[in-house]
């Protein structure tokens, strides 16, 4: 048996490689020696098993060794590495101050990244609870558009027609019908947060109750569940449950509710909190909010949210694909003009939402509360990654700078047999010994700027979330991460100096070090210019979209929500409030701008002599005759809604320019006295084309609009004060106010708030890309400041001696800065058209958007400039005013 | 002069014995031998470089003609200052030893 002849081949190989290849050579030869004698004495298993424990010996022996004597060499390490860091204290300050804004951060970013991924993740049934939504689709299978509400008729079809819905609960809110008031005892409170539901919803949704029991709680109608800290507003010192309450809304009209729980407040990740939720099953009584709610009948008004429970194993995609054939079967056919029958299918859908997408993905028009924005989310997250890596370019390039200074330690100990491992593990030990100082440094830094950050962001962040395991095994990678991208370059750049050139003093500065330094602040520089030109073109953006021309006049305007007292005399209500001079106009509408368009039940037009029958959406505003007038919106052909002309309340419809561009008439004056209808059976004609204007956000384009006048559906009491007299204007709309709704709290917004409302994402975004990049621009500040002065300080002699040959300290600085600014205009033209790029495709998600003009880029530039030429100016003008005698006296 | 210690003593006559086949493995297998324990290979190096630094032994080289991998083997041979350390050691033992019985062999 050849085999048994040679010895064991795994603790040969474990023991050359812990002990090195040349150390364990020698044991090895006896060990082999030794297995050959044995394999004659005592036979091949014994020799076998001797070699086997003689192997294992040496080799523990090796490896306490080593552990023994690596503890002086640490030792060692640490110990030159706080001399270093002690000696050049300005310098470690500019790292770890650099490293810990950095890192803070990422921290803060990750906090935020954390919040908002993990929106409604304590629910029980996470994985299996889901939202049905519409979707609109054009001809051609694209989504048109779609709403988070859904029509509840369609709850008892899929509930009966889907084993996979366990439970299937609507939720309904209440603030979508005009504004609820909740009356205890005297006081009248208007309440935003109030929704009605069924009692099924406590099985889907995980919502604790600490008072009552969820099983019955929404069961009974005239019941309601309030949350901890409104049941606490309402009765401070007495439990709630049991007692009553006055609640008042325009479709309920006022009822009388009973307390049958108290819930713990939603925790504040939570895609909706409700202040008051009561039970659907109160709308049974009004006869005919009961077949709207919950009939099969509703199957067009989106007014409820749809949630369900899956069964076990479920999967909402196969549910998803089953639902066309669904639709197609409960929805009717319809036919076109041309006799083609359209599956009902290809014009519209249903989506099957998981509740864990609903924050971040769903951005419906009317989400219960605004969502998070993932294209935002990801931009932090870049801009974090590039703050980080700018800090650690300062770190690299700080200590490659310095290494000449190092070079000595570094021969020196390549001569007492520092191998080059062993080097660049020392120069990587004192990078993860700052990356771990700034690390703390940064947790600190992040912890006390959280609540700033959280009110930047508009969201309530905890500090907790960087303590789950998921965050600090982020944070351990990034600690990593940022340890090996600072310390990798260094340790491998300075443990390659060779020992001989070092100890005859040949080495000084590498020209290969220098070029890679100057690269890296052109890295630097470039990323501060394009976000210096981020926040330039954001900015120019967000004042376009407060200053543009809406169409109309958005001074002054003051908006409010209207009861059915208010609508009921209207005659009598305008009139009072047009008596005092302060009130200019005052109108009723269903929609106002600011709002958003959501009915569209379709229009007859006749145009050039054929029929068209809504061919497109065209949303409906039904308004009060003066609204044109109190918005001071500009008529481009007809006429204005008239007292004149009795008829306008009953068939007079204005359209606005887009409208009659899609319509198909040549122009605005064709269109004029033309007959139109719209569905619900009126018919009538165009009196009125008005200029194009924009009633929703300028993200959207300006839809086709028909308006008309009903009063009765109004929602919102618009109202025109005179320019500086705002003040009396308020007071008298208070006192006719009070007079027709005595006791309701006197509420109203004004409408340029109320638009500038609409950009709050944006605003919100601008504030936090301004400080980042600020933050940014300061990081890559501290790097080129360190590497100004190191430079100053190398080139003493030099300055010493042109100043001997008659330069002046002017001239020496200008001569370092132009050397900087070569650089610092090199990132300039490298940024400009990559900062072009992002801007132009950042614009794009906006309907209406600036162009991005030449001045972010001029300042920009200007800025950078400036900045860096302070900054090395601030360092080499010490350097170049010195006394030469001081710099030459030792050569 | 120093006293050798114990260890060094019993390499010492290893070397002596095996005269010109003594290298690591076979110092070693001698050492098991009369202690009657099993030794390390590596444990003998220790002493033995100690030895070498005090010139109680010096290492030649190897025998020629074989093959080149036993080249390898650092054969080490007892110097005359080795020899009389040794003998300076028996001596100090057999004055101690003088006029007393060995325990293990007279008294039962």
């Amino acid at each position: 048996m050849p085999d048994s002849l040679s010895p064991p081949r795994l603790p040969r190989r474990i023991l050359a490689w812990i002990g090195g290849r040349d150390r364990a050579f020698g044991a090895l030869r006896d060990l082999e020696d030794l297995y050959l004698f044995d394999l004659k004495e005592i036979g091949p298993r014994a020799a076998r098993r001797r070699y086997r424990r003689q192997a294992a010996a040496a080799a523990f022996g090796y490896l306490r060794n080593q552990f023994f004597w690596s503890f002086p060499m640490l030792n060692n390490y640490l110990k030159i590495a706080w001399r270093n860091i002690t000696r050049r204290k300005g310098l470690a300050f500019l790292n770890i101050f650099g490293l810990s804004v950095g890192l803070a951060v990422c921290l803060s970013i990750l906090i935020y990244y954390r919040h908002e991924t993990s929106y409604d993740d304590d629910h029980e049934f996470r994985d299996r609870i889901v939202r049905f939504e519409p979707r609109f689709l054009n001809p051609d299978g694209s989504v048109r558009g779609g709403f988070a509400t859904l029509a509840p008729g369609f709850v008892p079809l899929l509930e009966t027609d889907f084993p996979a819905v366990e439970k299937i609960a609507r939720l309904v809110s209440l603030s979508s019908f005009g504004d609820t008031f909740v009356t205890n005892g005297e006081s009248v409170t208007r309440e935003p947060r109030v929704f009605l539901a069924d009692a099924a919803l406590f099985e889907i949704f995980s919502l604790p109750l600490v008072e009552g029991d969820s099983r019955s709680a929404l069961s009974e109608p005239n019941t309601v569940v309030l949350s901890s800290t409104t049941a606490r507003r309402y009765f401070p010192d007495s439990p709630a449950l049991g007692r009553m309450l006055k609640l008042e809304n325009r479709i309920s009209g006022p009822i009388l509710v009973r307390i049958a729980g108290v819930m713990k407040d939603a925790p504040l990740n939570s895609h909706f909190h409700c202040d008051i939720l009561g039970s659907l099953a109160s709308v049974k009584a009004v006869r005919s909010l009961d077949a709207y709610f919950y009939g099969t009948t509703n199957l067009t008004d989106n007014v409820a949210y749809i949630y369900a429970r899956l069964a076990p194993g479920a999967s909402a995609a196969s549910l998803e694909a089953s639902l066309p054939a669904f639709l197609d079967r409960v929805l009717p056919t319809r036919t076109t003009e041309d006799g083609q029958t359209l599956r009902p299918s290809s014009r519209y859908g249903l989506i099957v939402r998981p509740v864990s997408e609903i924050h971040l993905q769903a951005r419906n028009n009317n989400e219960i509360e605004p969502g998070g924005d993932p294209k935002m989310l990801s931009l932090f997250i870049l801009i974090a990654g590039l703050i980080l890596a700018v800090a650690c370019i300062n770190f690299v390039n700080l200590a490659t700078a310095r290494a000449s200074k190092r070079a000595r330690e570094v021969g020196l100990r390549k001569v007492v047999g520092g191998r080059r491992k062993t080097l660049a593990f020392q120069f990587m030990l004192e990078s993860v010994m700052i990356v771990f100082v700034s690390m703390v440094a940064g947790l600190a830094l992040a912890r006390l700027t959280l609540p700033a950050f959280s009110s930047m962001a508009g969201r309530p962040l905890s500090f907790a979330a960087v303590l789950e395991p998921g965050s600090l095994l982020i944070l351990a990678g990034v600690f990593l991460l940022a340890s090996l991208v600072s310390g990798l370059y260094p340790a491998a750049y300075i443990s390659g100096f060779r020992p001989a050139a070092i100890l005859r003093g040949e080495l000084t500065r590498g020209s290969r070090g220098a070029l890679f330094r100057k690269i890296m602040v052109v890295f630097q520089f470039a990323v501060s210019v394009v976000l210096i030109i981020g926040v330039g073109v954001v900015g120019r953006q967000m004042r376009f979209l407060r200053e543009v021309d809406l169409g109309f006049d958005r001074e002054n305007v003051i908006l409010m929500p209207v009861s059915s007292e208010i609508i009921g005399s209207w005659e009598d209500v305008h009139r009072e409030l047009a008596a005092d001079t302060a009130v200019l106009d005052a109108s009723l509408s269903k929609r106002a701008p600011s709002g958003s368009l959501q009915d569209a039940p379709g229009f007859l037009a006749t145009v050039n002599g054929t029929l068209v029958r809504s061919s497109f959406s065209m949303p409906h505003n039904r308004v009060s005759r003066e609204f044109f007038r109190t918005y001071r919106m500009r008529f481009v052909a007809g006429r204005d809604f008239s007292e004149d002309f009795p008829t306008d309340a009953t068939e007079a419809f204005v359209l606005n320019e887009t409208a009659v561009r899609r319509l198909g008439w040549a122009s605005p004056e064709e269109a004029v006295g033309r007959p139109f209808s719209v569905a619900g059976g009126r018919n009538g004609r165009v009196i009125g084309v008005t200029a194009d204007f924009n009633y929703e956000s300028l993200h959207k384009e300006i839809v086709p609009i028909v308006t008309y006048i009903v009063p009765g559906q109004a929602n919102t009491l618009s109202v025109r004060l005179a320019a500086g007299r705002v003040e009396d204007g308020l007071n008298h709309v208070r006192s006719v106010w009070n007079r027709y709704r005595p006791g309701f709290p006197f509420e109203f917004d004004f409408l340029d708030d109320r638009l500038n409302g609409l950009y709050q994402n944006e605003e919100r975004m601008m504030r936090m890309f301004r400080a980042f990049s600020g933050l940014a621009v300061l990081v890559a500040c501290l790097g080129l400041f360190g590497l100004a002065s190191y430079a100053a300080e190398q080139r003493i002699r030099e300055i010493g001696i042109r100043k001997v040959m008659g330069a002046s300290a002017g001239r020496i600085v200008a001569m370092f800065s132009a050397e900087f600014g070569r650089w610092i205009c090199a990132a300039i033209l490298l940024a400009w058209p990559v900062g072009y790029v992002l801007m132009k495709k950042w614009l794009g998600g906006f309907a209406y958007k600036t162009s991005i003009g030449w001045a972010p880029f001029i300042v920009s530039a200007v800025l950078a400039i400036a900045i860096a030429l302070a900054t090395v100016v601030s360092r080499t003008l010490r350097a170049a005013s010195a006394n030469p005698a001081e710099s030459l006296r030792h050569e | 002069m120093k006293l050798l210690s114990r260890i060094e003593e019993i390499i010492l006559l290893a070397v002596l014995r095996l005269g010109a086949d003594a290298y690591g493995l076979t110092i070693c297998r001698e050492v098991s031998r009369v202690t009657e324990k099993d030794w390390l290979v590596g444990a003998i190096y220790a002493p033995l470089a100690r030895l070498h630094k005090n010139g109680h032994v010096e290492i030649r080289p190897g025998p020629q003609g074989v093959d080149p991998a036993e080249n390898r083997r650092i054969y080490y041979l007892v110097t005359p200052q080795g020899l009389e350390a040794l003998g300076e050691t028996r001596r100090i033992t057999a004055r101690g030893w003088l006029g007393l019985s060995d325990p293990k062999t007279e008294r039962p």
